[in-house]
This record gives structure tokens, C-alpha cells and sequence, in this order.
């Protein structure tokens, strides 16, 4: 996993993971983090709310966030966003591929 | 008067949250909206909330069971300790004894840890197990500056994201304790957001 990130390093882009959950319960997820990658805790669901994106799955028995990817741009702007739906909303999410591409037809 | 508030909150929730809902996205399904503003509403009555919140543990809706265990943990209501204990050893749904745990690890109290030692050895649901051992390895109680920044949201924030428009700024702690800001990259650096669901 860390492997299909690094490459967001190569297009000038930082990757940042955001997990609803206190850090005590960000458990794993924590490996990923170094110094280009940044992870998260939402724990208060304040930044899922605002991104629309909270309480839209259940997973592992519990209610929890759909899958959201979304692209800023350096000027700020949000350039691309996917958000999961349906009755597969878990499987409804770009691959880092897909994701690399949009973030290169990304100009500012 | 504030036990009708939170009862009327659990009752408008309860609509939006019937016991056999399906949790997944569906378009133009608003209710997970309703989900995030009843807990906000539920800890802006902060502490006073707690006798109808532990009244709601016992509700024949799931979700509202479910809804006032996450409730009670944020709102680090040490004296619902038996309350959520009942939850978390007799519930017959796993979200519920799940949240229980949870929110038994918030609480963070010798009463709680025992109650959650106890629940680890009755409990055969993978998850709700998890979770009771992630409550159990908890060296603090309630992260209570980020948990409560759900009582600040401002409901036209929600789902506030335009294409094209400025991205919503926003300050988290990371999971290394340090603080981001989303603004801070303006001009530096471009971002990708990957909002995360289940357990690391």
C-alpha cells in the first residue's frame, strides 16, 4: 500500500488519510504515516460531515464513513471528488491508478 | 423541558433510523445528515442529556440504542457505567455492545475497565471483541477537544463541497498528536483526501 502511495510523491501531491475514529482507534492505519503521508482522526465526524461522506456504510458492525477520495489543487479549489454509493459503496472507490491520472490532468 | 428536547431528538432520529434500515448510501438519502445533527443536538444538552439517553438503551429501535451508547461515551457520562454495561454484556444487537464498549473506554473509569475485562470474556462477536480490546488498550479517556468538534458544526456546512469551489478548510490532529491544517498547502502543495472507514 505504501508503495501505490509513494507515487502521489512523485506528482508533487500529498496524500492524507482521514479516520473517524479517536487515534487510539486509528490502530494500523498509523504505519502509513511518515513524512509525505498524513494520517488523520476525525473523531468527532466534524471533517466527514463537512466533505459528505459520514454514516453512510456499515462495516464491521459498525455505521461508518462511505469511501471519499477528493483532489485539491494547490490554488485551493476542489478539483475531482468520488464518493462511494450504493449497496456496494465499500467497492465504489478509485484505484490509486485512477486517482494518479486525475491528479495529472490537475494543473494548479 | 429537557428531557422532552432529547426525547423529541431520539424520536425525530428514530423516523429517519428505523430498526431495519440498511446502511449503505443510497442517492439522495439525506438521513446520514440526521444521524451526525441528533448527536450534535444530543451534546449541546451536554450532560443533561444522560438520564434519557440511559432511558434510550432500553429503546425498541436498535439504531436508537445504538445512537445513545455512541451518545453517552462522548459525552463522558461516568455515571451511565451500568447502564452501558448492561449494553455491552446483554444486547442482542452487535452495534449496540460494540458502541457500549467504546464508550465504556471514553469513560476510562476502574469501574469501567472492569466492566469491559468482564464483557472480554463473555463476548463471541469478532468486532464487538476488538473493540472492547482497542478500549482496554487505551492509556486516556475521552479525546474530548476532537470528539466534541461536532458540536460546532454549522448544519450549511455539511456536505459543503463544490466543484471548482474552495475546498472546506479544516484542523485535525493527526494521528502523531500533531495538528493540520488544510490551508496551510495553499500555494505549496497540491492534496488528495482519503476519508477511511473501518478499524486500522
Amino acid at each position: 500500500m505504501r508503495k501505490n502511495i509513494e507515487i502521489f510523491k512523485e506528482l508533487d501531491t500529498k496524500p492524507v488519510f482521514i479516520v473517524p475514529h479517536e487515534k487510539v482507534r486509528v490502530g494500523s492505519w498509523k504505519e502509513l504515516a511518515g513524512d509525505s503521508i498524513t494520517v488523520l482522526a476525525d473523531s468527532g465526524f466534524y471533517v466527514s460531515m463537512v466533505y459528505g461522506v459520514a454514516f453512510q456504510m456499515r462495516i464491521h458492525s459498525d455505521t461508518s464513513n462511505t469511501p471519499g477520495t477528493f483532489i485539491i489543487g494547490k490554488d485551493g479549489l476542489l478539483k475531482w471528488a468520488k464518493i462511494g454509493e450504493g449497496r456496494n459503496n465499500f467497492h465504489d472507490r478509485p484505484s490509486y491508478q485512477e486517482i494518479a491520472d486525475r491528479i495529472k490532468q490537475t494543473e494548479n | 423541558m429537557n428531557e422532552t428536547k432529547v426525547k423529541n431528538i431520539l424520536e425525530e432520529f428514530s423516523k429517519s433510523w428505523p430498526a431495519d434500515r440498511i446502511d449503505y448510501r443510497r442517492p439522495e438519502d439525506e438521513s446520514w445528515k440526521i444521524y451526525g445533527l441528533s448527536l450534535k443536538e444530543l451534546l449541546l444538552e451536554d450532560k443533561k442529556a444522560v438520564p434519557e439517553l440511559e432511558a434510550g438503551l432500553k429503546a425498541p429501535n436498535k439504531q436508537v440504542r445504538a445512537l445513545c451508547s455512541r451518545a453517552l461515551g462522548f459525552l463522558n457520562a461516568d455515571a451511565s457505567v451500568g447502564g452501558l454495561a448492561d449494553a455491552v454484556y446483554n444486547d442482542s444487537w452487535e452495534t449496540v455492545r460494540l458502541l457500549a464498549a467504546d464508550s465504556l473506554g471514553m469513560i476510562f473509569t476502574a469501574e469501567a475497565k472492569e466492566v469491559l475485562n468482564n464483557a472480554l470474556e463473555r463476548e463471541k462477536h469478532k468486532d464487538v471483541k476488538l473493540h472492547i480490546r482497542i478500549a482496554l488498550r487505551r492509556e486516556n479517556g475521552l479525546e474530548e477537544e476532537a470528539v466534541k468538534s461536532l458540536v460546532f458544526i454549522d448544519e450549511k456546512k455539511i456536505e459543503s463541497i463544490i466543484i471548482g469551489a474552495p475546498s472546506p478548510d479544516f484542523t485535525l490532529r493527526s494521528c502523531n498528536g500533531s495538528k493540520f491544517t488544510l490551508s496551510d498547502y495553499l500555494g505549496k502543495k497540491k492534496i488528495i483526501l482519503i476519508f477511511l472507514y473501518g478499524d486500522g
